[in-house]
């Protein structure tokens, strides 16, 4: 089975063919203004290298988020569009597990993307014999917060552009206990995605595109409040 | 040749299967205005994610409508801009699969050309050369259409475009968004010369349009009359309003039909479906021996035919596009 | 807060040389609000501050678009905020794209999502003086964009 795979979550455009547990090809683009200008060029490019045609393509898998709102729906429209056109079926993929899914470590991983004003979006991970494993699903908090959330972890790998942009802020506070990806997990990976899609679809969980859409994670104002107010009722 | 056509430019999703760029297959339409309105207006992250999530749908209604496959079409054409920056991306990327995965050509177009064009789909026999008076709540040109893609815009807007001033008094005077159709239909209900608004037709030799001094004169109005306590008859102020616009949208129209020696002046936008600038337009046509052309209603607002019939001229011309296709939010003629 | 600044304005030159002053002073990720009374001249001082920061284009209100993009010497979004005044949900806007982005902002009516704003910013207060075309500017703000452009209008 031949999967194709998009992230375009973040400034990182990121494409990849996976067949029967081979990764085929990877393209992966870290500029501004990638997504909307080069992403079709960019598939187009690596499939004709590769000798493959959209056609033969059986599953179409994306990061689904969080991630640039704008960056996401690019990413969603196109394989939207090239499902829609062969009728095949589409798997969405959580941006935060694709990046924890770079990292397979006998530690707790954490991903962090910066969300801005002092906010990540952000999960908690480890690794149960080779299945990754959520203790905590996709979510925003703010960074001290969080931090303050992880003291009980004796080891934890952090991940994403928020490893980078809160380092020194972790490193005080975790000390040895913190490791950091390299440039070469730090970053989405379409590959990522395409294997944890593969997992979700032989699993049977696998949608259409006309449903497929982003899961974009914030919270609107009227949540927020909904949710202050059923934890002052003592939910 | 079949064109599948896509437009989200703003705040419709529209899919449109066209042949020879003007027989209609199919024109699907899904529009946001009530989701909007609660905002008074588009709100541009909102349209967005309407439209992500449309897309696909409007597309098969639009194949399984005209009863074709994707195997039957011949061109992808798609708005470039202008409009919302993520609004048009989600048409774009859509577009940019399809051709791709068909392997067939991709034509980016100008969403005010597809303005104009969607007279060549109201009207079977109509050809270049002709004045296009295009009207919109964002925009307001007069253009001199030379060809199916050779254009010379004449005057624009230098501040509120004709839709924006009807919406912004249609929503002093306390109307429901989109403002421009209930004044219209008020207008119908008043007296056009109880209150004497400006005209402002700028230099003598201008076709450019302002519209935001009548705006601010009309709210002048509105605040003065409360001040004194005096009561306001909404239909008068809407139909004084509404002749103090179309006084300068006419004369300047005729005008420039003169010049040029064109007796043709052709519609188009939003605003081409207010039904006191039709009239004055075929009076003043009938009087000057003048053919007025305009589209339909539907055809008027934001939809893929229109788009479609646009990407067809230009195909016919020799225009492509890549699969690198940039958005052009700020695209102008 | 630092110290308000206040500046009186007389007639129309005044206001655009003001506006055109403040354009050259704004840069990238700058956010501006302006507040005041409708028609007290949010929109004409926009234009001014347009041509400061090298936008061709006219500058019109985008009191339905929301935001209009321009191209000067960076990026220009030109808010009008008025209609979202009574909106629940601030935050999914999508917003924080242009205000951290790499562009100026300038917000007409910025008060009405003040919960929304970078704490950051510059506020400009326009306000009517006694004359026609006479205006009251006031000054306020935090951050280095602030106090780089108090100084310099001193």
């Amino acid at each position: 089975m031949k999967v194709l795979s998009l992230d375009t979550s973040t400034l990182m455009s990121t494409c990849a063919i996976i067949e029967d547990g081979n990764l085929l090809g990877e393209y992966s683009l870290n500029r501004d203004m990638s997504h909307s200008e080069r992403l079709v060029p960019m598939i187009k490019s690596m499939l004709a290298e590769l000798d493959v045609k959209l056609e033969d393509i059986d599953l179409y898998t994306v990061a689904i988020g969080p991630g640039s709102f704008t960056g996401l729906r690019i990413g969603a429209a196109t394989i939207k569009g090239f499902a829609h056109v062969f009728n095949k079926p589409v798997v969405g993929v959580s941006t935060i597990e694709g990046l924890a899914y770079n990292m397979p470590y006998n530690e707790i991983v954490v991903p962090l993307l910066d969300a801005r004003r002092n906010r990540v979006f952000t999960g908690i991970y480890s690794w149960e014999k080779e299945e990754l494993t959520s203790i905590e699903k996709p979510f925003v908090e703010d960074i001290d917060i969080l931090l303050e959330k992880l003291e009980s972890y004796p080891s934890i790998c952090f991940t994403g552009d928020g490893a980078k942009i809160y380092r020194e802020k972790i490193s005080e506070r975790f000390g040895d206990r913190a490791r950091f990806a390299k440039l070469g997990q730090e970053y989405c990976r379409a590959v990522s995605i395409a294997e944890l899609g593969v997992k979700k679809y032989k699993n049977g969980d696998f949608q259409d595109f006309y449903s497929l859409v982003p899961e974009y994670l914030r919270m609107s104002q009227a949540e927020r409040q909904k949710e202050e107010r059923a934890e002052k009722n003592g939910n | 040749m079949l064109t599948l056509a896509i437009e989200t430019s703003c705040d419709e999703t529209s899919c449109a299967i066209l042949k020879d760029g003007r027989e209609v297959l199919s024109n699907i339409i899904s529009s946001q205005i009530e989701i909007h309105k609660e905002y008074g207006g588009v709100v541009p992250e909102i349209a967005s994610r309407k439209h992500i999530e449309n897309i696909n749908q409007i597309i098969q209604e639009s194949l399984e409508e005209a009863k074709v496959g994707f195997d039957d079409i011949d061109i992808v054409g798609v708005t470039q801009g202008p409009g919302l920056v993520g609004a048009l991306l989600i048409g774009i990327s859509s577009a940019k699969a399809i051709a791709y995965a068909l392997d067939i050509p991709l034509i980016g177009v100008n969403h005010i050309q597809g303005h104009i064009c969607a007279n060549y789909i109201e009207h079977k026999n109509l050809e270049p050369p002709f004045i296009c008076l295009i009207v919109s709540g964002g925009h307001s040109y007069l253009v001199h259409v030379k060809g199916y893609t050779e254009y010379k815009l004449i005057g624009q807007t230098r501040d509120d475009a004709a839709g924006e001033a009807f919406d912004k008094v249609a929503r002093a005077l306390g109307l429901p968004y989109p403002g421009g159709p209930h004044i219209d239909r008020l207008a119908k209900l008043g007296n056009k010369n109880a209150i004497e608004f400006p005209r402002v037709m700028l230099e003598k030799d201008s076709y450019d349009f302002s519209f935001s001094g009548l705006k601010t004169s009309v709210l002048n109005y509105l605040n003065q009359m409360e001040q004194k306590n005096e009561n306001i008859v909404v239909e008068d102020v809407a139909a004084s309003f509404q002749a103090a616009i179309l006084d300068v949208l006419v004369e300047k129209a005729f005008r420039l039909a003169k010049e040029k020696g064109l007796n043709k002046i052709v519609m188009a936008g939003g605003v081409a479906s207010n039904s006191g600038l039709r009239d004055r337009m075929f009076e003043k046509g009938q009087e000057e021996g003048v053919e007025i052309y305009h589209p339909s209603k539907v055809l008027c607002t934001d939809n893929g035919a229109m788009i479609g019939s646009a990407a067809y001229f230009n195909y016919k011309a020799g225009q492509k596009s890549d699969l690198g296709l940039k958005v052009k939010p700020n695209l102008g003629l | 807060m630092g110290d308000d600044l206040i500046i009186k304005i007389d007639g129309l030159e005044e206001t655009k040389k003001f506006g055109i002053k403040i354009g050259s002073l704004l840069s990238p990720k700058d956010i501006l609000c302006l507040n005041g009374e409708l028609g007290a001249g949010k929109t004409t001082m926009t234009k001014s501050i347009g041509l400061g920061l090298g936008v061709d284009d006219y500058i019109t209100s985008p009191t339905f678009a929301l935001i209009n993009e321009y191209e000067g010497k960076y990026p220009v979004y030109h808010f009008d905020v008025y209609r979202l005044e009574a909106v629940d949900d601030l935050f999914d806007l999508g917003f924080d794209d242009y205000f951290f982005g790499n562009g100026v902002c300038i917000i007409e009516w910025a008060e009405k999502i003040e919960k929304l704003l970078p704490e950051e910013r510059v506020i400009i207060n326009i306000s009517k003086g006694q004359k026609e075309n006479e205006r009251i500017v006031e000054i306020d703000g935090f951050g280095k964009s602030y106090e780089r452009i108090v100084k310099e209008l001193k």
